[in-house]
């Protein structure tokens, strides 16, 4: 009797373990858009993104095995004036070919609920590499009309001084305080 | 005061010119050796406004800036010396060639082929350890010197800023500057020597920034070839002892300057106007 219930218990907890595993879900590119704001001189607000981006996430609502890894292609900034991108990418701001990867890896994921959450973490960019907290909205997740995958999407917004990571040329014509936006669906499998 | 200390233009032009007029002050005691450090100290000073000395993380425009610095010690213990031998120039070569590749060294790491690594690190020993070569081979005119490395550094300058990098263009025309208050100094007080002091550190960090913007910024490589030219040129016309010194200057100039000249053109033609 006491094994047939062992047995039993052992296989409910079998059945039971992939509803609470986390789902590992690569970064959809097409999808995928870091993208931020920065004052020049005083008179507007600049916008630009990068287009290239991969990563990974986990999503582990129910546990806390939750994390962000994201990897944005430095060279793929875009701010809609090629002269302008060219200068970005060189020494005087990103320095790209120095350092092509600018890289977000989370260390703690706390979910206020289930569409909302904080996501702490080290952003790394030319070469240094700080914490930064994202507040993620948004967070849904579900089957994709169109493919059936299993998708999850947010997004996520962080404010911080590019000065922080030594990206200080141009200050304080150019702003020093960025606000950066990330646009993030990942796909199961 | 601080608003216009904050100005680039200020940084790459006033800043260096002044300040290597004034650390000429001291050599009108000691006299003509190491006369060629005012150009040091005043490139080094703008490099304090411009970037506020920070060395790290040691990215390739600080180290860059490292390797000029540490260029002064040999440049003086060669000037202190009465005879140097004919193995300077290759140890020259050698060592400033070894220092570019410490400067490009993750892009070389970075490189897909073997080739492009091999055309990467290679071009830049030729070029960075020849310029630095060819123009230590002035150092006993000083006119020439003078004007070889203000045309070579004003011209990378330029040439950096159409090529993207307003930072690297702003390095290489305060050098342009300190070396422009050398050579008026040179003209005023005839008995200045170049020597070793003035011309390695010099032409090694020119060399050093234009290889760098053509490797890391936008700069097209062939703008080098007429920068390579300069101290060449200004080699192969002798230096006239019977003109009044201002004269000689001014011929040294006018034929370092058109290949100067020639490379900011080019720059412009292929990668547009400066960035804004």
């Amino acid at each position: 009797m006491k094994l047939h219930t062992l047995f039993a218990a052992l296989v409910v907890t079998a059945v039971s373990l992939p509803a609470f595993a986390a789902d590992t879900m690569k970064i959809d590119p097409n999808h995928t858009y870091p993208n931020f704001t920065i004052n020049h001189l005083g008179f507007s607000t600049m916008h630009g993104r990068f287009g290239s981006t991969s990563g990974t996430i986990v999503m582990d609502q129910k546990g806390n095995t939750s994390s962000v890894e994201v990897k944005i292609v430095a060279a793929s900034i875009d701010t809609g004036f090629q002269k302008r991108d060219d200068h970005l990418r060189s020494p005087d701001f990103l320095n790209v070919k120095e350092f092509p990867e600018i890289t977000y890896k989370s260390t703690k994921v706390v979910f206020k609920d289930t569409a909302t959450a904080t996501v702490e973490g080290n952003l790394t960019m030319a070469g240094v590499s700080k914490p930064v907290t994202l507040q993620v909205n948004n967070i849904k997740c579900g089957p994709n009309p169109f493919d059936k995958k299993e998708t999850c999407g947010f997004n996520g917004s962080a404010k911080i001084k590019r000065s922080d990571w030594g990206v200080k040329y141009g200050l304080p014509a150019v702003g020093d305080d960025m606000e950066i936006m990330l646009e993030v669906e990942a796909i199961k499998g | 005061m601080n608003e216009l200390l904050s100005q680039p233009a200020v940084q790459s032009s006033l800043v260096p010119f002044v300040t290597a007029l004034i650390a000429s002050i001291p050599f009108v005691v000691t006299g003509r050796r190491w006369s060629g450090l005012v150009v040091a100290v005043g490139f080094y000073v703008a490099v304090y406004f411009i970037t506020s000395f920070e060395f790290f993380p040691l990215t390739s425009t600080r180290k860059l800036l490292l390797c000029g610095l540490v260029s002064i010690v040999p440049a003086m213990l060669l000037d202190g010396r009465r005879d140097n031998g004919r193995y300077v120039s290759p140890a020259i070569f050698i060592l400033a060639g070894a220092a570019l590749l410490w400067v490009v060294w993750p892009l070389v790491q970075q490189a897909e082929t073997v080739m492009v690594a091999v055309l990467l690190a290679g071009g830049g020993v030729l070029y960075v350890g020849g310029v630095t070569v060819a123009t230590t081979a002035l150092r006993e005119q000083p006119y020439h010197a003078g004007a070889a490395l203000l045309s070579l550094a004003m011209g990378t300058g330029a040439a950096a800023v159409m090529g993207a990098s307003a930072l690297l263009g702003q390095l290489a025309l305060a050098l342009g500057s300190a070396c422009g208050a050398w050579l008026l100094l040179a003209v005023v007080r005839p008995q200045w020597v170049a020597g070793f002091s003035l011309t390695l550190p010099a032409a090694f960090l020119a060399a050093l920034i234009g290889y760098s913007g053509v490797v890391y910024a936008s700069l097209p490589w062939y703008v080098l070839i007429p920068l390579a030219l300069i101290p060449i040129l200004v080699y192969a016309v002798p230096q006239r002892n019977e003109l009044a010194p201002w004269r000689e200057a001014l011929r040294a100039v006018m034929v370092a300057a058109p290949a100067a000249i020639i490379a900011v053109v080019v720059a412009w033609k292929v990668a547009g106007a400066p960035p804004m």
